[in-house]
């Protein structure tokens, strides 16, 4: 295991380089001189070509790609073109920000998913299963903007019970929390139904299974054979979906983060790429693609630990 | 064991519920401590953009000045009218050409860390804006300043190479006429915008990127300490969040309101919507140097194939009023005695008949040696804009013109701009001071920034210079009086309507008056 894991590594080494030149290339190429936005239309020409002189922009792109690489190997992602902040500053906190929401989001559409999906599948073809997966289509339709909008007038326009938006501090205190729950939701929901229908067709074709048979001959008790037998061998692609799921929240969900003014990295990296501003776009996209990759690699060691026969060699 | 886990499955949704409903009391902004008198001790307004930077020298961006201006100050200031009246400066005047520029500094003026400011730190802060190696973002603004003086602690002496009768508004009442600590833009360097040191009414208590910027009154103020302890502005970029949390109280001042939502004002007691003229005008430019506006019976005729009036009432009554000159109706040097574009398709089809556009083909669009008559127009995402631009899209059809609207993300469209690559545009400009210079010759000079319709005419460049060489208001008012004339008879812009400065306010704000000059707080209170 050892082994795959340092291969693995490796591997993303050069993946990342690639990020590296696939990012550089694309942000330079997009149409959009960030020195313009921050100069505003009406500035003179010679006003912007010399902060484009004093921030290095002048240069040839493959002089400018490799002073970021030159940085990057410093560990250091530089500094926002339109606000000078420390990029890699500026990312550690948003991504926490984000983080915070994406394990939230994530515990509600895991917990809630696979425990709605396992109801639905035991009583599958009974009213309540269709109840359910009828009510988790709707789930995964609902735009999250919409969704979001429909939490903020129910608990806060009509019960006064929550935030409408902001963060106040750590979501491990009381007041915190207050303010993760809609957002938490907004992104739990449409992942909670989708997990909850993968949830109730990989319980179902596992139920179906012989060994399942032998155990209810056997006489196992029911719950046992549900929760210790199927749902783990089950949980497979649920694992997978879900991995999956949290590396896209953790890029940032940049729709819930607006509207609920969560200052994470989705909409970090949106006003980033809004204003052009090459170095937080750049650094964003790296550490994100980082994260992705960190993720799945997890998700695979998971594999192994879940079912032994997966092997990562 | 099934016992086991639906007691923990209950005590979980307990906890939730107790979260819940022990912090739901706790509604409303502002802290507890330091309340007085049933007054709140915060202000708190909605931010819907990101802060750039408030270094004056790199400060751009709406949002970013308006905070900046709480902590930072001019040397003048505007009152509700846009009259300039005194602030650091206490009094100055021009020379007869206005080419030299004195003023002279109160005595009383401390930064925030309480050492005076002087003379020196005003010419300090003027020279690095106009120092080539700091690459200011309007250095350009302010290259009229020769040289800055400062003969003694509480005197200033601007030296002009041109003369430049609206000064103040032009060079010092713009985000690099902000005064920094020139102590602290040394120390802190790159870092300044985390420890602004200013001689404003707040100090800067923290800046959190991405959640908010909260001040402290500054007890040394020289006009007073401000009436209220703190204010906050809080960064919520959606404008119906933003309106939901006006509606809660947890927002005392809202900017960012959404336009389809004002009827809620009239419905909910708890808040009011004030509205103020905004001295800016949204215009269409047509592209003098590009086909096929270069001729002009073409620039004519789009003028006559746009009913304006229809478009007002339909689309935006509720953005601003009607304009149908260069400078709104409210602006001193404002004239209705202008060529007036009427609606009339007919004369425009004659006029495009007679720049040789006809509809040989009978598709409904002229064409001219076998080739449609397209229009390109490009414009921001602005929704009044849009929304403007669609009918004015269906006028323009149907005198046989096919327009194409180019809708570009602000970093796209300026870059368009710059290339001044649009056969025309649409561009609303906000301006909060109703000094004339400000809108002609920003757009209309043939070297000004805006103008990238490549409209020269040396007359108008004339008559500005004379305009800039005078300090007598009447004599600049006739001369601005005649600029209008001459560029309304060049068929270059079409001005569509002048826009609303609006603000959604608490009904628990006291002491607040509205208006596009200034956005000052030194006297609100919230009730609690």
């Amino acid at each position: 295991m050892l082994n795959y894991v340092i291969k693995r590594l490796l591997v993303s080494v050069f993946v990342v380089l690639g990020v590296t030149v696939v990012i550089f290339s694309l942000v330079h190429l997009s149409p959009g001189d960030p020195v313009r936005m921050m100069a505003g239309i009406d500035a003179s020409d010679e006003d912007v070509e010399a902060l484009r002189d004093k921030l290095g922009m002048n240069d040839p792109l493959i002089v400018q790609y490799f002073r970021y690489l030159n940085d990057l190997v410093h560990l250091d992602l530089g500094q926002s073109i339109i606000s000078n902040k420390n990029i890699a500053d500026e990312i550690f906190t948003r991504f926490r920000n984000t983080a915070e929401l994406a394990v939230m989001g994530m515990l509600v559409s895991a917990v809630f998913g696979i425990l709605i999906g396992t109801i639905a599948a035991v009583n599958r073809n009974r009213w309540l299963d269709k109840t359910l997966m009828s009510l988790s289509i709707t789930g995964i339709s609902v735009p999250s903007f919409l969704l979001a909008l429909l939490l903020i007038l129910f608990f806060v326009s009509k019960l006064s019970l929550l935030p409408a938006s902001g963060r106040s501090g750590s979501p491990f205190t009381a007041e915190g929390f207050r303010y993760i729950i809609l957002p938490a939701l907004t992104l739990g929901i449409s992942g909670m139904a989708s997990v909850a229908r993968l949830t109730r067709s990989s319980v179902v074709s596992v139920l179906n299974e012989e060994f399942v048979m032998t155990l209810k001959a056997k006489g196992l008790q029911r719950k046992l054979i549900l929760f210790k037998h199927v749902l783990r061998n089950a949980s497979l692609p649920i694992l997978t979906m879900i991995g999956i799921d949290f590396g896209y929240l953790l890029g940032g969900a940049v729709v819930t983060e607006t509207i609920f003014a969560w200052p994470g990295i989705g909409k970090y990296a949106m006003d980033a790429i809004n204003n052009n501003d090459f170095p937080a776009v750049q650094g964003s996209v790296l550490i994100l693609s980082m994260m992705f990759m960190l993720i799945n690699l997890v998700v695979d060691l998971l594999y192994g630990v879940l079912d032994p026969r997966v092997s990562l060699e | 064991m099934r016992r086991k886990r639906s007691v923990s499955l209950l005590s979980l949704l307990l906890i939730l519920a107790m979260c819940l409903t022990a912090c739901s009391s706790n509604g409303g902004s502002g802290t507890a401590d330091g309340e007085d008198g049933g007054y709140d001790d915060t202000i708190t307004i909605d931010l819907d953009s990101e802060i750039s930077n408030f270094d004056p020298a790199y400060l751009s961006g709406t949002s970013t000045s308006r905070v900046a201006c709480f902590m930072m100050d001019h040397l003048c200031y505007m009152d509700h009218d846009g009259n300039i009246i005194p602030r650091i400066a206490e009094s100055w005047a021009a020379n007869e050409d206005a080419t030299v520029w004195t003023f002279h500094l109160r005595e009383d003026v401390k930064w925030h860390d309480g050492t005076p400011l002087v003379a020196a730190d005003v010419k300090y802060n003027f020279d690095r804006i106009i120092d080539p190696e700091v690459a200011a973002l309007r250095a350009s603004d302010m290259a009229c300043i020769e040289s800055v003086e400062a003969p003694d602690d509480y005197t200033v002496v601007f030296n002009l190479n041109t003369p430049v009768a609206a000064f103040i508004t032009k060079c010092l009442l713009i985000n690099p006429g902000l005064l920094a600590q020139p102590a602290a833009l040394e120390e802190y360097g790159d870092s300044y915008s985390d420890h602004v040191v200013g001689t404003g009414p707040y100090k800067l208590v923290e800046w959190v990127p991405g959640e908010k910027v909260v001040m402290e009154a500054n007890p040394d103020f020289y006009l007073g300490e401000p009436a209220t302890k703190y204010v906050e502005f809080r960064l919520i970029p959606d404008s119906m969040t933003a309106l939901i949390e006006l509606e809660q109280g947890n927002l005392d001042f809202l900017f960012n309101i959404p336009s389809s939502e004002l009827a809620v004002f009239d419905s909910n007691e708890d808040i009011r919507l004030e509205r103020a003229r905004d001295f800016g005008v949204s215009w269409m430019f047509l592209n003098v140097a590009m086909e096929p506006c270069n001729d002009i019976n073409v620039r004519k005729a789009i003028a006559h194939a746009i009913d304006y009036e229809t478009i007002y009432e339909t689309i935006l009554v509720d953005y601003g009023v009607p304009a149908d000159s260069y400078l709104p109706d409210h602006n001193w040097a404002y004239t209705p005695d202008t060529v007036q574009y009427t609606y009339d398709p007919d004369l425009a089809r004659e006029l495009l008949a007679e720049a040789g556009w006809t509809d040989t083909d009978g598709d409904g669009l002229v064409d001219k040696n076998g080739e449609t008559m397209k229009l390109e127009i490009g414009c921001t995402s602005r929704e009044a804009d849009n929304r403007m631009l669609e009918a004015a899209q269906n006028y323009l059809r149907q005198v046989g013109i096919d327009v194409s609207m180019s809708l570009l993300e602000s970093a796209a469209f300026n870059d368009r701009l710059a290339a001044q690559d649009f056969q025309a545009y649409v561009l609303t400009i906000s301006q909060d001071s109703p000094e004339p210079a400000l809108l002609i010759d920003f757009a209309y000079t043939s070297y000004a920034g805006y103008n990238k319709f490549g409209y020269n005419n040396p007359e108008v460049d004339e008559l500005v210079l004379q305009a800039n060489s005078s300090a007598d208001q009447e004599v600049r008012k006739e001369l601005y009086i005649q600029i209008q004339k001459l560029i309304k008879e060049d068929y270059v812009s079409l001005p569509f309507y002048s826009k609303y400065s609006q603000v959604g306010v608490s009904s628990k704000v006291e002491g607040f008056t509205h208006s596009a000059a200034i956005f000052n707080l030194e006297q609100v209170k919230v009730k609690k």
